[in-house]
């Protein structure tokens, strides 16, 4: 049902990972995420390694190595997507993989973050923290450099796109390896957004939590805090009524709808056809405000609440709804068909960035991304939550991986909201309360917990384990957007310096999901750090 | 507005600078949230662009830098090098509860806090997020030349309207 | 064919309102009618319990102490909420906790209208 509580981990001997990984990898091919937990009574790390097939079923693997002794083997020669999640890991519990590509470099932590302090460890206190963002400030500015032994610097050009490029809204840096015009590599520097959000998680309460975690993201608010309220509502044993479920389902389709249309405005503006992005965003203000109606607040919705939601929804605001829909979808439907019969912007996304579907298994690529090339993967129907299975709807696919295709299965996936979204009305039971007596739960019981939903982006993935307190132990969050961001450093390689844009975009990249955690490259680049004056003096060299 | 009604508002400043606000925006570590709220105001529903205002993307073109989200530690420095960038009279517009004071994630062991910490703050504009119509407000108060350069930020005395 | 649509288009245009919300309309109102407000202590009903101060999630309102109280020969100090609109994140939370109904989300204030110290 969307989530489950961990009793079954197969539990493994840290030096034999690699095996089991892979024998797990023949049957169950998707690797979900890899989770480390500190438990500092026993001294030690223990790392769950979350697999998934496409079908629904989860298995988890678990290892443990003591906490003087932080060195395992990297499962990234099997499963390449590991490697990210791994780096993760590694920085911030300062685990050692032998073998990840990434080891020995700075990605998600800030540069002036000091080497030997692993922020996520449950020894390492507040204090502490406070006195290095202090001194981080003090420091030197610094500036990257990205060098190379395999590119020498006569036959390829090294452009730093990013951290602030009208093209991204948000900040990241992508150093790409260009030979004439076309990328040969690119080395993606993440961390910007970075806001060490699971730290903040543990130190304050499962009510508190809920409206942090909501805030990891603004696109994707609403999803954020559902799947942690599946997870924790797991451990509690509480089950929300029917029409709490109805109005989850109906908020989380009114957000996809925000969200892919959001998108698709984008695509406009960075294919230079501005009037589309203008028109789009108009329509999308039709949903903004049904957005309002219901919950209170445009952007961050706070409606949802452990055993229910925050707020009642009345009979005279669903009918508003109903009717606002069936206007969205008619001028949605008008304006796509104009869109779509522009030829210039076809010519100018069909047949870039091409991927197959083998590349996005491989490289652990979730939701619209995996579905353009025609992989029915869709946590809201392989394993449902919310009101997902009394509900009618199809999985839509595309016909192979470009961005063409990936445009065309988000523009279905609206109308298929709208469908879901009228049927969530319709069969919605008109006389319950779905708000819960109180809202504040006190201390949760031991146990581990995982749920997973279908967020805009794609695959959610939240992990909570609760030790008799008021707060979490650990709360780990794997966001779409890291998923598919190793396919995104992919995809580029072999088009051109003006694809960029359209490519990186095309995953519907959202960086301060992502950020909380991290991203990487896949190639053996060194990337070092100089300070400004060494760099200045390079320069004169040159000069 | 009224002409004379304007004139009551325009300081020295004000009529030295007598022109549209160009807006560079910068995203210290934000959400989206306030980010896609800024982008609906420039949209035809609220639309800023009636007073002028348009999105650049260079800081040395902009006469008005929007930050949103909390100062995270990796773009502490970027944000004090694109404000140096600027040229003067700048107006730094902090939206979103983030950009104010650092907000729910302050104590995060990246997060330095608000924008204030690191430059001057002309207005703040609270909330989580914003409606597009506030920020439409504090964009149309420079605008209109209601608030002077040196910023009064996001202190105490603010607290009570 | 796509002449008449233009056509029709063109039309329609013309006689239809325009999508951009009239300049007054904009400089009026900030919070929606449905929006969650701004929340405003009603000093009479609090009873000090700091049941909202312990679950704000942003940590916007502190135990303020406003004065002394006599309880059965010993004397107490009174406590109020205060609120520090530029931490809060307006969600609500503490008017929903609270058991006295001693918070008011309201939407007719306009505390947040950005201003000058100078």
């Amino acid at each position: 049902m969307g989530r489950s509580r961990i009793e079954d981990k197969a539990y493994t001997e840290p030096h034999s990972i690699v095996e089991v990984a892979s024998k797990t990898l023949s049957s169950y091919p998707h690797l979900v995420s890899v989770t480390a937990v500190h438990d500092e009574k026993e001294k030690s790390i223990e790392l769950i390694y979350t697999f998934s097939d496409f079908r629904g079923a989860l298995k988890n693997i678990s290892t443990r190595i003591p906490e003087d002794k932080k060195t395992l083997p990297s499962i990234a020669s099997v499963a390449p997507a590991a490697s990210i999640y791994e780096q993760e890991v590694s920085e911030l519990f300062g685990v050692a993989f032998d073998g990840n590509p990434f080891t020995g470099k700075r990605v998600l932590l800030p540069d002036c973050f000091p080497n030997d302090v692993h922020p996520l460890l449950r020894n390492v206190k507040q204090e502490d923290l406070e006195k290095v963002v202090a001194g981080c400030m003090l420091g030197e500015p610094q500036i990257y450099v990205t060098g190379s032994s395999r590119y020498s610097a006569e036959s390829v050009i090294l452009l730093p796109f990013g951290p602030y490029h009208p093209a991204l809204k948000e900040p990241e840096r992508f150093i790409l390896v260009l030979e004439g015009e076309t990328i040969v590599d690119v080395i993606p520097k993440i961390g910007h957004v970075h806001r060490g959000i699971e730290k903040i998680a543990e130190g304050r309460t499962f009510l508190q939590d809920l409206f942090l975690v909501e805030r990891i993201c603004g696109i994707c608010s609403f999803i954020h805090s559902w799947t942690f309220t599946l997870a924790v509502e797991e451990l509690l044993n509480v089950k929300p009524s029917k029409k709490a479920e109805y109005l989850r389902t109906m908020i989380a389709e009114l957000e996809r709808i925000h969200s892919h249309v959001l998108w698709i405005g984008l695509l406009g503006y960075w294919t230079g056809f501005e009037s589309m992005f203008m028109w789009i965003w108009r329509l999308r203000e039709k949903i903004m405000s049904l957005l309002d109606l219901l919950t209170g607040n445009r952007v961050h919705k706070s409606f949802i609440a452990f055993g229910g939601v925050r707020r009642d929804v009345t009979d005279e605001k669903l009918n508003t709804v109903a009717k606002t829909i069936a206007e969205f979808e008619k001028d949605y439907k008008k304006l796509i068909d104009e869109i779509m019969s522009y030829e210039p912007l076809v010519e100018r996304i069909k047949g870039i960035g091409m991927y197959n579907a083998e590349h996005a298994i491989r490289l652990g690529a979730v939701g619209p991304m995996i579905r353009a090339t025609g992989i029915p993967y869709d946590i809201r129907k392989v394993e449902p939550y919310g009101a997902y299975d009394e509900i009618d709807f199809n999985v839509v696919t595309g016909k192979g991986g470009d961005v063409f295709n990936v445009t065309m299965v988000r523009i279905k996936e609206v109308l298929e909201s709208i469908n879901i979204i009228r049927q969530c009305i319709e069969k919605m039971p008109r006389n319950e309360n779905p708000v819960p007596k109180t809202l504040v739960i006190g201390v949760v019981k031991e146990g581990e917990a995982v749920a997973r939903t279908e967020a805009p982006r794609g695959e959610l993935f939240y992990y909570v384990k609760a030790a008799n307190s008021r707060n979490p132990h650990r709360v780990k969050i794997r966001t779409p957007t890291l998923a598919n961001i190793l396919l995104a450093a992919d995809m580029l390689k072999g088009y051109t310096l003006s694809d960029v844009p359209v490519i990186i975009t095309s995953i519907d990249p959202c960086f301060s999901c992502m950020d909380r955690a991290l991203v990487v490259d896949k190639n053996h680049n060194s990337v070092f750090f100089v300070d400004f004056n060494k760099l200045r003096k390079e320069n004169k060299r040159i000069r | 507005m009224a002409d004379g009604q304007r004139s009551e508002h325009e300081s020295f400043d004000r009529r030295l600078v007598r022109k549209s606000p160009w807006i560079f925006h910068f995203n210290s570590g934000g959400c989206n949230g306030c980010d896609i709220e800024f982008v609906a105001a420039l949209t035809p529903l609220y639309d800023v662009e009636r007073l002028g205002a348009k999105l650049v993307a260079s800081p040395k073109h902009a006469d008005v830098l929007v930050v949103t989200g909390p100062v995270t530690l990796q773009v502490a420095k970027s944000l004090k090098l694109i404000y140096d960038q600027m040229p003067e009279p700048k107006y730094v517009v902090a939206i979103g509860t983030c950009a104010c004071s650092g907000g729910i994630f302050s104590g995060g062991y990246t997060v330095l806090g608000g924008v204030e910490k690191v430059i001057p703050v002309t207005i703040c504009v609270p909330g989580c997020p914003p409606n597009p119509k506030e920020i439409f407000r504090a964009l149309e108060a420079i605008y209109k030349g209601e608030i002077k350069v040196a910023g009064g930020g996001c202190g105490e005395e603010q607290n009570r309207g | 064919m796509t002449r008449l649509t233009m056509l029709k288009e063109v039309l329609k245009s013309l006689f239809s309102k325009p999508s951009t919300e009239p300049l007054a309309e904009v400089e009026k109102g900030v919070f929606s009618p449905y929006s969650r407000g701004c929340p405003v202590l009603i000093p009479e009903k609090c009873t000090g319990c700091s049941l909202c101060a312990m679950n704000c999630p942003s940590n916007a309102i502190t135990m303020k102490i406003v004065g002394e109280k006599n309880v059965g020969g010993k004397t107490l100090p009174v406590r109020r909420p205060e609120f520090n609109y530029f931490k809060c994140i307006y969600c609500g939370l503490c008017a929903q906790v609270c058991q006295f109904n001693a918070i008011e989300m309201r939407r007719d204030l306009v505390i947040l209208r950005p201003r000058s110290k100078c």
